[in-house]
């Protein structure tokens, strides 16, 4: 049986009662614990008083489930549900942390975790992901393919209308914060427009320094552009540009007309209201016929 | 047994080369191209729906459509990032215990969705064009499918034009490698759904893809 070790640091012997060859334990255990919003972190600092690696058990002793550490979304080596298995190398130290979603463990830090020493590194270390405890090992190699190649990820929507439409989904591309459910500023453009509009006019603003230029002015694009094969391109580039921004434009005033011919606030508000009465039973009856008439009436 | 067929870079011929290989083993064939489906799909769960769980993976299984069994993969972007790569592993070995052999459609690169199906594959087939340049592409694919356990059964140059350097790429990757010549027949094996393996098995190509079959059989004996 292996001396299961009480995060109480200095006590010199173990469960069975058996004296301990040295004065301390292997692996002393130093626990601190920090909660907030509803969630306590824990960090372990485990020191080695023995000149060999000792393979070791964190073991979670809060009232929550374990929230260990990840790369790519699965834990890091070492982690599962209940802890932490890893080795201390002889003499040395080695940390870790994690997050128990309990707002306070109200008890000695101490007793937020329990370490045991599980014997001497076997040389298989646990925290390369190695099979271990008769896992299949390919889903060891499935995890380890996740966490070492990175999530392939779709690419974000290109227009910020689609995104209303879907529920609400974490993407780390979501600019200035705004939510899904906040339209855009009324005259702010949308990222890659802006991104195609700047682009077009860097190329436009080179085009037009190279109208009727000087050798001096020549001389001083050819040295920004790193070389004139940067440039061969230029013109047919630049009456792309030219046809694509006609393009877009009367297409953007058709659009803007009949953006500001529309007038559709008064039917959805009729229309809302109208939905709220068929849940609410108890809504007046000025709202069911303010709906009908609305509905009825103009248009 | 699961066979993964990749290749490193996009249009080299991995999903043509998927269908061959099914028909010729009567595999079922996993398009996990997660991003990009290569291979038709039609109404119904698929396997966009089964890593996201919404189904399950013997529910996306096509039957009777075409002359393979198909586990189509979606369309949609919402699809994909709904998608849990992780739960490829699972799926692919419920397909193998309902159906038998599975091929795996793998994308292109070399990021998790490429990984995942390597790591789960009992062994893969490398897809490469025949341009010396592009050994490298296959040297990359080869040492990913290493590193994660796939042991390379063959290498299928494909598209070939002029007589490319197969013993480079045999050396080079490991593998016997077979040539595959740029046949309109085989071009058209996705989109009209008929493997060369069967309508013109006599041709070149039918038999350099029926080698690869036949080293996926050896394999499983062994």
């Amino acid at each position: 049986m292996q001396p299961a070790f009480d995060a109480a640091v200095g006590d010199d012997t173990d469960q069975s009662g058996e004296p301990q060859t040295y004065g301390r334990a292997p692996v002393e255990p130093t626990i601190s614990t920090r909660s907030a919003a509803g969630v306590t972190l824990v960090q372990v600092e485990l020191r080695s008083t023995v000149a060999v690696d000792l393979c070791v058990r964190v073991a979670n002793e809060l009232a929550g489930p374990v929230l260990p550490p990840r790369a790519e979304g699965v834990p890091v080596p070492g982690w599962d549900a209940d802890g932490f298995r890893g080795t201390v190398p002889g003499s040395g130290r080695l940390g870790v942390g994690y997050a128990c979603p309990v707002s306070s463990p109200a008890r000695p830090d101490a007793d937020a975790v329990s370490v045991e020493v599980l014997g001497p590194a076997d040389g298989v270390d646990p925290t390369s992901g190695a099979a271990v405890d008769g896992d299949s090992s390919d889903s060891n190699t499935v995890t380890e393919a996740i966490r070492s190649l990175g999530r392939a990820r779709p690419p974000a929507d290109v227009v910020a209308a689609t995104r209303q439409s879907q529920t609400a989904e974490p993407t780390d591309t979501e600019p200035d914060g705004a939510t899904g459910r906040e339209r855009c500023a009324p005259d702010a453009i949308p990222a890659p427009v802006e991104t195609w509009l700047a682009a077009a006019e860097a190329r436009i603003e080179r085009a037009e320094r190279l109208t009727n230029a000087s050798a001096e002015e020549a001389t001083a694009v050819l040295e920004s552009t790193d070389g004139v094969d940067a440039l061969v391109g230029l013109s047919a580039d630049v009456a792309a540009d030219e046809s694509a921004l006609q393009t877009v434009a009367s297409r953007a005033d058709d659009l803007a007309a009949r953006a500001a011919a529309t007038d559709a606030a008064p039917v959805v508000s009729s229309l809302s209201a109208a939905a709220e009465v068929r849940t609410d039973t108890d809504a007046g009856s000025d709202v069911a016929s303010e709906a009908g008439s609305a509905a009825g009436g103009e248009r | 047994m699961i066979v993964a067929v990749t290749g490193g870079k996009g249009g080299v011929g991995k999903s043509t080369v998927s269908v061959e290989l099914g028909a010729a083993l009567d595999a079922t064939v996993v398009d996990a191209d997660l991003g990009m489906a290569d291979l038709p799909t039609g109404p119904g769960p698929d396997l966009h729906d089964v890593l996201a769980g919404r189904a399950a993976p013997v529910e996306a299984v096509r039957e009777g459509c075409g002359p393979v069994r198909l586990l189509p993969c979606g369309r949609s972007l919402a699809g994909a990032r709904a998608a849990d790569v992780a739960a490829l592993d699972e799926t692919l070995r419920a397909v193998e215990g309902a159906f038998g052999d599975v091929v795996v459609d793998c994308p292109a690169g070399m990021k998790a969705d490429a990984g995942v199906p390597l790591a789960v594959a009992d062994a893969c087939v490398v897809v490469a064009s025949p341009q010396s340049y592009a050994l490298a592409d296959a040297v990359r694919s080869r040492a990913l499918a290493r590193e994660l356990d796939a042991g390379l059964l063959g290498v299928v140059i494909n598209r070939a034009i002029d007589e490319p350097p197969t013993e480079t790429f045999a050396e080079v990757l490991g593998a016997p490698a077979v040539v595959v010549p740029a046949d309109p027949r085989v071009g058209r094996t996705v989109e009209s759904f008929r493997p060369v393996v069967r309508s013109a098995p006599s041709t070149r190509a039918a038999r350099a893809l029926t080698t690869v079959a036949d080293a996926v059989r050896r394999a499983k004996r062994v």
